[in-house]
Order: structure tokens, then sequence, then C-alpha cells
């Protein structure tokens, strides 16, 4: 039960580092933004706290000076500045190691978290040291009760987060000589409702009149509820100096007991705590009277009972509209991303079963089952949607690394550059998010190694010493289109040629489209870099970008101008999981084009098509398309039918068509991976079951293109 | 025809803590022994703690007991509106002892 616990800690820590990269780099661009600070500070609030209940003692440890170094730096004894925002980060990572790391941590790491806990250290002594200590800048002092300063009180309170709160029932009767000694009643209870969200509710019924009471008698008593993520401890710790003429009572309450106090009304909670008998509910509510009046009036209950259960309701409501207002906690629920991969391919094989149903019942003629057919596949659809829709992220969800890649590299080459971001809201799948992680990073290292000119340079060429990286996502159709554009000295075309042919990539004089020639960089091994640099330079990585995007369905495009710079479009399906495809049949084998590539279907006659011959171009909506005969590429047996079918498609630069038997209709399509078998054959990206059992091949549109392009460069090398 | 009696107002002043309960309590007490209604003015206070609140409520009951008028008047500062909120005496935050009075729980 521990390690789920743990599990959970690690998961959210996670995340909360990850909001605190973007936070403090957000913070190096805007020093002054106090909220930011504060947001910074929380989060290592947090994780400090949440580490030591879970165990995790080495990151306690470690938080403890960090969190002193940013508590500094709220209180303006320590600059934001860039040492201050490298520390924080490098401090930012090493917890990330630590809570990778397992129980038993090296060496190494405790030396790493030694030093780093040292530099902390150092930096808040500097700013001791340089300013004058007055009361103002002196260190906050701890609240009693609690061991907290009142900043980490603030870090604490549930309106920054509901998580670890717990709700306690408290009842306070002060000792009647209680005011004798000094105490301020009022100021007490103040310090109790900064531990959380407290409703005290004041006894006052033993109050006597003018001429009885002494004035210097306490005669109040409180009932009331506090949500908190202080322990019973630190609650007694407020009363510590009147506890011994007083009497007090804290006792946690059950969950399920606030959630009745939230939803059940005042009758129901009254018979619940056995206060009233439900017949007297009953008949009370039968008058016209309010509930509580007549109980009190009937001497059921008393005033107390009534307003202690009425501030029990309150309180209950009261937590549930904060934790709502604190970003709708409840309205969301973390899931294991496993969990979701899951529930996809169980959804994925109900496509698949719901496509058996569909094709028994046509093989049935049976008019029910394919009315119940017809539904099932239109519920399945919109599972299938929402399925899907569950797996889609922000995109932006990864921004935040490559303003840390620009940050720190640019650092490393002596450049200065800023990361622009647009789009950061466009949804992908996050399979797909994952997989872009890596290639996006090689190409904003690219384009700040070899693109941004060093700022003299850039100066001498009118441009601003710092440079721009603009990282941008939209959607277009079923796919995503991801820029990276910098204003850096753009692609050097006669280098590339002259490499491309050192390398004997091209033949001397070999003609190239601009297209062509930008394409080449990214060939294995293929770089101009006159120097190797630990950044890059060594013409490994664009290659593994292209193949990596390649797999991904997708493919890359560069467009550059010499001195302005580069642009970088990857075109990603939207997901990878479940597609509509169109479903054509060549002899006796399926394949599925992707739908998001279809263009259109067109009838030509069989002789027609003989007729074009080697040529291999079809006129269509007046142009000449190239087209590839599916029979004849994949070497599928069996007649050619007379009157032949072709799906007209949107490659990469161009349309073709793809020549088969028949066009069956739109499908559902599951992609399965292809086996190791298949990892040479050209022009396919994975196959899908069909409601027989049969396999269908996904045509991977692109590489057929190229293949057609390929095709007719030899044919005009040739000729 | 008779005039209406002259209302006796009390109006305390700065921080009514423990040490000033007594002679709050001799002033309302006198205010009772006179006839016309007894009111009492928020606009110096400072800050407040459980005794004169205790005080209040008994100078109600005796209101109540006697048929004498008694109420608040004036501006309520924040600081005391806050700590009668804070200790459960009202749920809203009063601007004027007006408004105190119609909030204050039990009274």
């Amino acid at each position: 039960m521990l390690d789920k616990f743990k599990d959970s800690f690690r998961e959210e820590a996670k995340e909360l580092l990850g909001q605190l990269e973007s936070t403090l780099l957000e913070l190096e661009d805007t020093p002054t933004d106090a909220e930011l600070l504060n947001a910074a500070f929380r989060a290592i609030h947090t994780v400090k706290g949440s580490a030591g209940m879970f165990g995790f003692d080495e990151i306690a440890r470690f938080t403890h000076d960090l969190e002193n170094v940013l508590d500094k730096a709220r209180s303006g004894l320590v600059p934001i500045s860039k040492d201050f925002i490298d520390l924080a980060l490098r401090g930012r990572d090493h917890i990330r190691v630590l809570l990778s790391s397992g129980e038993d941590l090296s060496e190494d790491l405790r030396g790493m978290t030694d030093a780093l806990m040292e530099e902390c250290r150092r930096m808040a002594a500097r700013a001791d040291a340089a300013l004058p200590r007055t009361p103002e800048s002196a260190p906050a002092a701890a609240s009693p009760g609690t061991g907290e300063t009142p900043a980490m009180k603030e870090a604490g309170t549930p309106g920054a987060s509901s998580a670890g709160e717990r709700t306690y029932s408290i009842r306070f009767r002060p000792g009647p000589d209680i005011f004798r000694n000094g105490t301020r009643l009022l100021s007490l209870l103040a310090h109790l409702s900064e531990l959380g969200e407290a409703t005290l509710v004041p006894h006052v019924h033993d109050i006597p009149g003018l001429s009885e009471i002494d004035p210097e008698r306490c005669y109040c008593s409180w009932e009331g509820f506090l949500t908190t993520r202080a322990d019973k401890n630190a609650i007694r710790d407020v009363f510590i100096f009147v506890e011994g003429d007083s009497s007090l009572t804290i006792e946690e309450i059950e969950e399920a007991r606030i959630n009745d106090a939230r939803t059940k009304r005042l009758g129901e909670l009254l018979v619940q705590y056995q206060h009233v008998p439900p017949a007297e509910i009953t008949q009370a509510l039968s008058s016209q009277k309010r509930l509580g009046e007549i109980l009190i009036e009937k001497g059921i209950i008393s005033q107390d009972t009534l307003d202690a259960t009425l501030a029990g309701q309150n309180h209950a409501r009261k937590i549930q509209d904060k934790t709502s207002e604190a970003g709708g906690a409840l309205a969301s629920v973390r899931v294991a991303s496993e969990k979701l991969d899951q529930m996809v391919d169980l959804v994925g094989e109900l496509v698949t079963l719901q496509a058996r149903l569909a094709r028994t019942s046509l093989d049935l003629k049976d008019g029910s089952l394919a009315a119940i057919s017809e539904q099932f596949e239109r519920m399945i659809s919109q599972l299938r949607d929402n399925t899907m829709s569950i797996r889609m992220l922000p995109i932006g969800s990864t921004f935040n690394k490559f303003r840390r890649v620009v940050r720190d590299l640019s650092t490393e080459l002596g450049k200065e550059a800023d990361l622009l971001t647009e789009g950061a809201d466009t949804e992908l799948d996050k399979t797909v998010i994952e997989r872009l992680s890596d290639p996006l990073v090689h190409i904003i290292r690219n384009s700040l190694d070899h693109g941004i000119e060093p700022p003299e340079e850039r100066e001498a060429a009118g441009k601003p010493r710092k440079g721009t990286i603009l990282l941008r996502a939209l959607h277009s159709g079923a796919y995503v289109l991801i820029t990276v554009k910098d204003d850096g000295a753009g692609l050097n075309a006669e280098a590339i040629r002259a490499k491309a042919m050192e390398r004997g990539i091209i033949a001397p004089g070999q003609e190239l489209t601009e297209a062509e020639l930008n394409q080449l960089i990214f060939h294995p091994g293929f770089s101009t870099a006159k120097k190797v640099t630990k950044v890059s330079g060594r013409g490994v990585g664009m290659d593994v970008v292209k193949r990596e995007i390649d797999s991904l369905g997708g493919t890359v495009m560069i467009s550059t101008e010499r001195g302005r710079g580069t642009e970088m479009t990857l075109k990603i399906p939207l997901t990878l999981a479940i597609i509509e495809g169109l479903l054509v049949a060549v002899g006796g084998e399926y394949y599925v084009v992707p739908l998001a590539s279809v263009d259109g279907c067109i009838e030509i006659p069989e002789e027609d098509l003989r007729k074009v011959g080697e040529r291999r171009i079809i006129p269509y909506r007046g142009d000449l398309l190239p087209f590839v005969d599916l029979r004849s590429y994949f070497e599928v047996p069996g007649n050619v039918p007379e009157i032949a079918q072709i799906v007209i498609a949107n490659a990469q630069d161009f349309r073709l068509g793809f020549v088969v038997d028949n066009v069956i209709g739109d499908y559902q399509t599951v992609i399965k991976p292809l086996g190791r078998m298949y990892k040479d054959v050209s022009g396919l990206s994975g196959a899908t079951i069909l409601g027989d059992g049969t396999v269908a091949l996904i045509l991977d549109v692109n590489r057929l293109a190229q293949a057609v392009q390929a095709d007719s460069q030899r044919k005009v090398q040739a000729s | 025809m008779a005039k209406d009696p002259v209302p006796s107002e009390i109006a305390p002043s700065g921080k009514l803590f423990i040490d000033t309960a007594s002679d709050l309590h001799r002033a309302l007490t006198k205010a009772f022994s006179k006839k016309g209604p007894i009111v009492f003015r928020w606009d110096g206070v400072e800050d407040v703690d459980v005794p004169l609140i205790q005080l209040l409520y008994a100078a109600r009951k005796e209101a109540r007991r006697t048929g004498r008028e008694f109420r608040f008047t004036g501006v309520v500062k924040d600081r005391v509106a806050n700590r009668l909120n804070t200790a459960g005496f009202v749920s809203v935050l009063p601007l004027s002892g007006e408004e105190l009075e119609s909030n204050l729980v039990g009274y």
C-alpha cells in the first residue's frame, strides 16, 4: 500500500517539477513577477513536505536548503539573477534524479546532493551578509504550534491545494478564569483559523444578564470544524498555553461523514447522529415552521446541537466550494497512462469485433442483426472518438523542455536566443507527443548551433544580437504541422552541394531542385559544420529526426533563405492508434489508404490504362498525375478487371493515383504494427484486421510517392 | 406632551480587552439605571476580545428583561469585524453597528 502512495507521490512530484521548470524560465524573463516566485516556492515547499511524509528523506533534506534560498528570494534578499535561476533549475533537475533513483542512493548522488546544498547555503549566506539585518528582512519567526514560517503556512493553506488535508471537529470550552492570565481568546481562535479552513460556532447561551455577569469571567465556548494539512498535535499546540484550565476535544472526521454533511438535509443528519428519533423529524416536518426551531421548542435538541450540526453542514459545503474554485480538482481524475493505453487497445479490439459483426450480419442477410450492427457501429464510433480524445494532450506540455534546451545551449555556445512558442494548446495523441520530443530537440539544437549566429556576427549583419527560434504548432486536417523557424544564417546551398559530392551522395554536376538539395541534410552522416562540437557537427541527428518522423507517418519539409533563416515543418498524423481508412481490394488482398490522404476515386477502363504504358500518367481534374499499380508493385497474382479503380491520394509534395481492383468503402482502421519480417517492405506503414479475420495492409502514401519519384528520375536519367 | 428621554450613549475607544471589561460593565449598568434607550457606538473601537462581546450579550438580555431599547450604531472597523467573523460571532463582515446587531449569532 505504501508503495502505491510512493508511486503516486513520484508522479505528482514530477508533474510539479515540470511546472517548476517552466515557472523558473518565465521568472528569468520577468524577474519582478512575485506570483511566479511564489509559485516556484510553493512547488518546492509541497515537494519537500510530501517527500518527508513518504520517506524520501534525501529529497526532503535537499529541498529544505533550496526552499530556503527561494524564501530569501521572496523576501528580496536573494536577487532573481541568472545564477539564482541556474541554481534553482539544477536543484529541480537533481530532485528529479533523486525521484527516479531507488532507495539505495549511490555515494556519487549523495555527493551531488551535498554539493548543491552547499551552493544553496552559500547563496543564502551571501544574501544575509549583503543586506543589513532589519526586523523586516529577518527571517519570519516560526508560528508556535506548527513550526512553520508564515511563508510555509501560505504554501500549505487549503487554497493552494486540497491534497493531504483532513477535517477535524473541535470543541473548546475555556476555563472560567482564562481572561485573568491575559489570554485573548479571539487572537487564539484567529491563530487556529490560520491553520486551514475553519468554521466556528460560539455558544453564548450561558452568558447571564448584566446584573449577574462577572465581566472578567468566561461564559462562552466554541464548537467547530477545521480542514487543514496540520496534524492533531499542531492543532493542539494552538491551545498549548490555555489547555490546563480548559476543556479541548479534537477529533478527526471521516471523509464519509463530511460527504454526508455536505449532501444530507438537517433532519437526516440529526437522525444519523442520533440526536433525534426519525418519528420526531417526520412530525416536526408536518408543521410549517423551520425544523430546527420546532425541535428546540419541543426540547428535543438544544440550540448548541442545532448550531453545531448546521455549522458542520456549512463547513462541508464551504470546503467543497473552495476545492472546486482551486482549479476544479474534483472535475478531473488522474489515471495512469498504461491504463489509458489498455483502454485504447480494448477499443481497438471492439472496433475489429464490430467489423466482424457487420460482416456476419451481411453474410446472414439478417435485417435485425444488421440494425443492431449499425447501432453498435455508431456507438463504437463515438466510444472510439471519446477514447482517442482522452489520449490527446496539448503539445505545449513539451514546449517547456525546449525552452530549457535553448536557454542552456545558447549559454554553452556563447549565443543569445529566445524561444517563442505558438499553438501550445494544439492537441496530439500522447504517444505521438512522446515520440516527437527527441526529434524536436535535435532540430532546435541544430537551429541554435548552425542557424543562429554569434551576437557580434548578427550585429554586423544588421540583425538584433539576440536570435529567435519560433516553435509553432497548428492543426491541418488529420495532421498537425509543427514548425521550427529561426532567423539565423539559413542553409548554405553551396556547402551542402559540395559536401554531398565529397561524400558521393550526388554525382558531380547533378542537377537538384532546392527542395532536393535541402533534403540532403537528412542523409546519414551528413554535416557541413566545420568543426565537431559536443552539440552537433557529427551528422548524427538529422537523419535520426527524419527516420523518427517517417516512422510516425509524418514528413519533414525545409525552406530556407540565405542570411534570413530556416523553417523546418513537420507534418504529423494526429494519432497512431485508430484511423479512418479507405478499404480497397487487389486480387485477393486488401489494402487501406488513410482517408485523410484520399482526394478522390476515379474509374478507368483497363484498356486505357494499358495504352498509358510506361509513362504511367493519368489525367485527373485538369492535371496529369503519376500512379502506382498496386497489383504489380506488390506482385499480387490474379486477373485484371476490365474497369480499374484509381484512388487519388495526396502525398507530401504532389498527388498520385493507386490502381486497385475494387474500392470497398471507408473503414475504421485499428493500426497494428508489422512484424520484423516486413521491416524491409517499402510502402506499408502497418496492418489491420478485418471483420472476417483477414489482414489488410495499410499503405504508406509518402513512401509510395517517393518510390514513384525515384522511378521517374531513373527513367529520365536512362533516357 | 412628554419629551422622549435622551438616549444614553456608550462610546468606548481603543482596544477593548479584559482590562477595560469592568469599566464597561459599570458604564452599561449605569446606562441601564437611567431612562431611555441605550446606544453602543462602535466608531472608536479598534480591537475587541471576548469579555466585551459577553457584556454586549448580557446587556441585550438585560434590555429584553426590562423592556429597554439597546442598540448598536457607528462604523465597525475591519479589524473588529474580522475578529468577530473568525470566532464565528458573525457570518458576514459587518460595516456598521446596525449591521452587526442584526447578524450577531444568538443575540
